[in-house]
């Protein structure tokens, strides 16, 4: 799981264009969103929403599901675990 | 009047990080967009009041490929999944919305495209952004950036007084009396004779 979490992190990191920003600046259970998390916004959901279907196969229906599923980068691990396709 | 253009092959990301340094959705945005961004930040980082949300400086920007080079990426990024990241910067008026939002400015907001670079017509329209008589300031920018790698990119900080005639000069063609005891301003675009052009800009305290 932990190698997952990071090659998750490095994704986000490249997805997102968060400049200057290293794995290990993320904490597994940080919230993504909202000040006290990466402060990520509704476009990064979307934005993250293509990057687990274009690397693992998933589909999630709704951005609010989305919701769910990014709480943190430990969360979004767990469900990219269980769900991939590829 | 402030000009300042950045180069063509200009690293922009260390321009960023050498007079910026504290915004990182800049790295979000697409090339116009952080050529307009970085523009506006080189115009008035010396602002005294700098944050101060204001609604009399309006956002001017001129090209001749609008988003173009965004579109493509966009339009590229289709043949996979497309990119909503890439997607919302498909518009030209994203340019003086990035620089408003930074800004805090609440005046008006305009993108245009022209044919060429035209200084008559961005002198205009200008002048034109100065006679909504809530306007002091125009911050305007010809942003041409066909691709990612070349541009071209000059911005102008232009205040209302740069307008203004030297003190006991008068150039101005026609002049319109503002309402009593206030002040009015006024940028008009004449045809001179022979098919020529001129411009005359002028506002006059109106005290007598």
């Amino acid at each position: 799981m932990e190698n997952l979490i990071n090659e998750l992190k490095l994704k986000v990191i490249d997805a997102l264009n968060l400049e200057g920003m290293t794995p290990a600046d993320i904490a597994d259970d940080a919230p993504l969103f909202g000040d006290d998390g990466l402060g990520l916004d509704s476009i990064d959901v979307l934005e993250l929403i293509v990057l687990l279907e274009k690397n693992y196969g998933i589909r999630l229906a709704t951005p609010a599901e989305g919701k769910k599923v990014f709480q943190s980068m430990a969360v979004m691990a767990e469900y990219v675990a269980a769900n991939r396709t590829k | 009047m402030r000009t300042v253009n950045i180069p063509s092959g200009t690293s922009l990301a260390d321009l960023y990080r050498e007079h910026v340094g504290d915004y990182p959705k800049f790295f979000k945005m697409d090339t116009a967009c952080k050529l307009g961004f970085l523009l506006a930040e080189l115009l008035v980082k010396e602002d005294p009041d700098r944050f101060v949300p204001r609604e009399d400086r309006a956002v001017l920007v001129f090209s001749r490929f609008g988003s173009l080079a965004d579109d493509r990426n966009f339009a590229a990024s289709m043949e996979e999944l497309a990119s909503p990241a890439l997607f919302v910067y498909t518009l030209p008026n994203t340019v003086t919305g990035e620089i408003a939002i930074r800004n805090k400015y609440a005046g008006e907001t305009s993108a245009y495209v022209l044919e060429a670079f035209d200084p008559d017509q961005i002198l205009n329209q200008i002048c034109l952004a100065f006679q909504d008589r809530d306007t002091r300031s125009v911050l305007a920018a010809w942003i041409d950036c066909p691709n990612d790698n070349e541009w071209n990119a000059i911005g102008w900080l232009i205040e209302l007084e740069d307008l203004l005639p030297p003190a006991g000069e008068h150039h101005c063609c026609h002049h319109h009396d503002g309402e009593e005891g206030g002040e009015h301003h006024c940028c008009h675009h004449h045809d001179g004779e022979e098919g020529g052009e001129h411009h005359c800009h002028c506002k006059e305290n109106k005290q007598e």
